[in-house]
């Protein structure tokens, strides 16, 4: 405990001499969050306590029909109500979905980052220039393009055929599997970067004294490589889990609407379904598994601080 | 003892290059168990690139090492048992000074009362055992070093590799480190073998020392030896100070040699090293505090004093040879005694014959 009041202080002391004068640097910020993050989320949230009007909007009543219609259906005749898990399971299905591309992401990215960031100055630079190279495309193209690879004739499928790997043509398109890879290559830098940072950052004198002192390789890979760059992994997490549980794209054109994903599931509620509130029910519920999560992250390196 | 017969570090022959950059010229050193063995030379000279092949960082690209008889080139790092104190300590950041401790002994599956006691004693034996479950972040510089030598200590190595640990540390520090690190090394009774490019570290602590210079050994020996006997002229000038003078060679007889200076003085010395001098001209060394004055400039060769430097216990001359030769000289400062000679003072400088050496490299 006294450990940790003892390393804190140098953090804790400039983060309290904040002048005026500094406060002035923040305002544009501070301003620009308010108009277009603060505001607009407050909306959302007073939406979804409001009945849904006719032709899309709002009716100014307060209700909370919005957040029940997320768990049970209302019998149109009785007017009672019965459990309905179709909201539900597409919700657990993104959550498996966000979950399967983050853990896809940390396996590729990992070793991907490591080797980056053990190659000698001069080349590194260039291996982090390829991993951003796919960014120079729209995420929409992109998405389109991978489809086209994945469809029943697509060139995948023809070269497995012709092969004689397969005789008819794999299902790989509009699934789960092919929303999951979607996810999986949309997201990937954002892994490979943070991981990167934290490894380049490692003394690697580390990893010669755990070999020095009779650690294997995957000795040390747990034991001081993993302890090492764990706010790496934690920040890549994060950055791969929190937008593929929200995603519009990947799930819209690789899922073909067959395999819907949270977004989609609000951004219908808008469109067609013009259910406003209904909609803005399901964004505040997702913001809401969004902060249990990162919540559960904060504490856990707080509680290691501590330690 | 079982390896009585051995050297507890055999090198034949080892050389290392980089691409087209040879590090180390092929060399063969052979270090006894219980030794305290300095590898002594500038950066850039080979030392550390010795010391990581020993460990297992570094393959050989010829030669072999053998550890108590046995070759150890095919062994990777983690299977020797030779540990290492790193230059910038490389402690476990996360893990508690008693943990780092016990490391080397996790991995080597120790059970773990053992490992526990083990790990005590080896933080007693560096005066750490106040601070087991602190971080090595809230220690001071002198204290992570002292867990370093700690957590290399702990497993019980045959030989213990220490990379210039002491060159982080601040001077009061590092004198008073020299003396526990000897301490321990005796106590313990492990094979030291120390790197470092500080002279005066290497005198202090080793039973010898290995001065090495361009990726070549230049001489193995005593701290007495390799001072008073430098065997070439990079050791003369490297180990302590010395005063280089140009010489003639007259006659030579065994391996003494009588040289002519360049006012016609002559001096009787002992050739360095082996070799006999092939040329008729070569270097005579003379340590500062070998060299004496005298008013009577009719003795030894003609100078005048262009310095007078007090420095606590000697006070250091600068004499200027008429042949334009800068030599200096030291004396111990008598009981309350000025400064003898003062600047622009003409003075006769004797060189003692039994500490001239003559350097035919």
């Amino acid at each position: 405990m006294a450990g940790a009041i003892n390393s804190s202080p140098p953090i804790a002391s400039s983060s309290q001499i904040v002048s005026r004068s500094q406060l002035y640097l923040l305002a544009p910020a501070i301003a620009l969050i308010s108009l277009f993050l603060v505001l607009p989320l407050s909306l959302i949230v007073i939406f979804s306590f409001l009945e849904p009007g006719t032709y899309g909007g709002v009716e100014w009543v307060f209700t909370t029909k919005a957040y029940v219609q997320f768990l049970f259906e209302e019998d149109f005749l009785t007017e009672a109500l019965a459990f309905n898990a179709d909201y539900l399971s597409i919700f657990l299905n993104s959550l498996l979905l966000a979950v399967v591309s983050t853990v896809l992401c940390l396996l590729i990215g990992f070793p991907t980052a490591y080797f980056i960031a053990t190659r000698p100055e001069r080349t590194r630079t260039i291996w982090l220039f390829a991993v951003t190279i796919p960014y120079w495309v729209n995420l929409l193209i992109r998405t389109v393009a991978m489809l086209f690879l994945l469809r029943d004739q697509g060139p995948i499928n023809i070269f497995l055929m012709k092969l004689g790997v397969i005789s008819e043509p794999l299902h790989i398109a509009y699934s789960n599997f092919a929303v999951g890879l979607g996810l999986f290559y949309s997201y990937l830098p954002f892994m490979v970067l943070p991981i990167y940072a934290s490894i380049e950052r490692m003394d690697f004198a580390q990893v010669e004294a755990a070999h020095d002192l009779y650690a294997g390789r995957w000795t040390t890979l747990r034991h001081i490589i993993i302890p090492a760059v764990k706010p790496g992994i934690i920040a890549g997490c994060l950055l791969v889990f929190i937008p593929s549980l929200g995603a519009f794209i990947a799930p819209d054109i690789l899922g073909g609407g067959k395999s819907l994903m949270i977004g989609n599931l609000i951004a219908l509620q808008f469109q067609g379904s013009r259910n406003w509130p209904f909609g803005a029910a399901l964004a505040v519920i997702l913001l809401t598994i969004i902060l249990i999560v990162l919540m559960v992250f904060a504490r856990r390196s707080a509680r290691e601080a501590v330690k | 003892m079982e390896h009585t017969d051995h050297a507890a570090i055999s090198i034949r022959q080892v050389a290392k290059r980089f691409g087209t950059f040879t590090a180390l010229e092929k060399i063969s050193l052979d270090i006894a168990s219980n030794e305290f063995f300095t590898l002594l030379g500038p950066s850039g000279c080979g030392k550390t690139t010795l010391l990581r092949m020993i460990g297992g960082f570094e393959s050989a690209s010829e030669g072999e090492i053998h550890l108590y008889g046995e070759e150890i080139e095919n062994l990777p790092a983690n299977k020797r048992p030779i540990n290492t104190v790193f230059q910038q300590y490389a402690l476990f950041p996360h893990m508690t000074v008693l943990e780092n401790v016990s490391f080397g002994m996790r991995m080597q599956k120790v059970p773990k009362s053992e490992l526990e006691t083990r790990a005590q004693e080896a933080l007693a034996l560096v005066q750490l055992s106040d601070f087991v479950h602190r971080r090595p972040s809230q220690l001071s510089g002198g204290q992570q070093q002292r867990v370093a030598l700690a957590r290399a200590l702990a497993p019980k190595p045959k030989v213990l590799l220490l990379d210039e640990p002491l060159s982080a540390l601040d001077l009061k520090l590092r004198q008073s480190m020299r003396f526990e690190l000897k301490k321990i090394q005796q106590k313990t009774g492990i094979t030291f073998i120390f790197v470092t490019h500080d002279q005066e570290e290497a005198l202090t602590m080793s039973d010898r020392i290995a001065v090495m210079s361009a990726g070549r050994l230049q001489q193995v020996g005593t701290a007495r030896e390799i001072y008073e006997n430098p065997a070439n002229k990079f050791v003369a000038n490297f180990i302590g100070e010395t005063n280089l003078i140009d010489a003639t060679i007259i006659a030579t007889s065994g391996n003494e040699a009588t040289c002519k200076l360049f006012d016609g003085t002559t001096v009787i010395c002992q050739i360095a090293g082996d070799a006999k001098p092939p040329q008729k001209l070569g270097t005579i060394s003379i340590r500062p505090e070998r060299l004496q004055l005298s008013r009577d400039t009719s003795k030894g060769l003609k100078g005048i004093v262009t310095q007078s430097v007090y420095i606590g216990t000697d006070t250091q001359y600068v004499i200027n040879l008429a042949n334009g030769t800068e030599l200096t000289a030291r004396s111990q400062n008598a009981q309350g005694s000025s400064p003898a000679f003062e600047p622009f003072t003409e003075v006769g400088v004797i060189i003692d014959n039994s500490a001239a050496r003559l350097l035919v490299d």
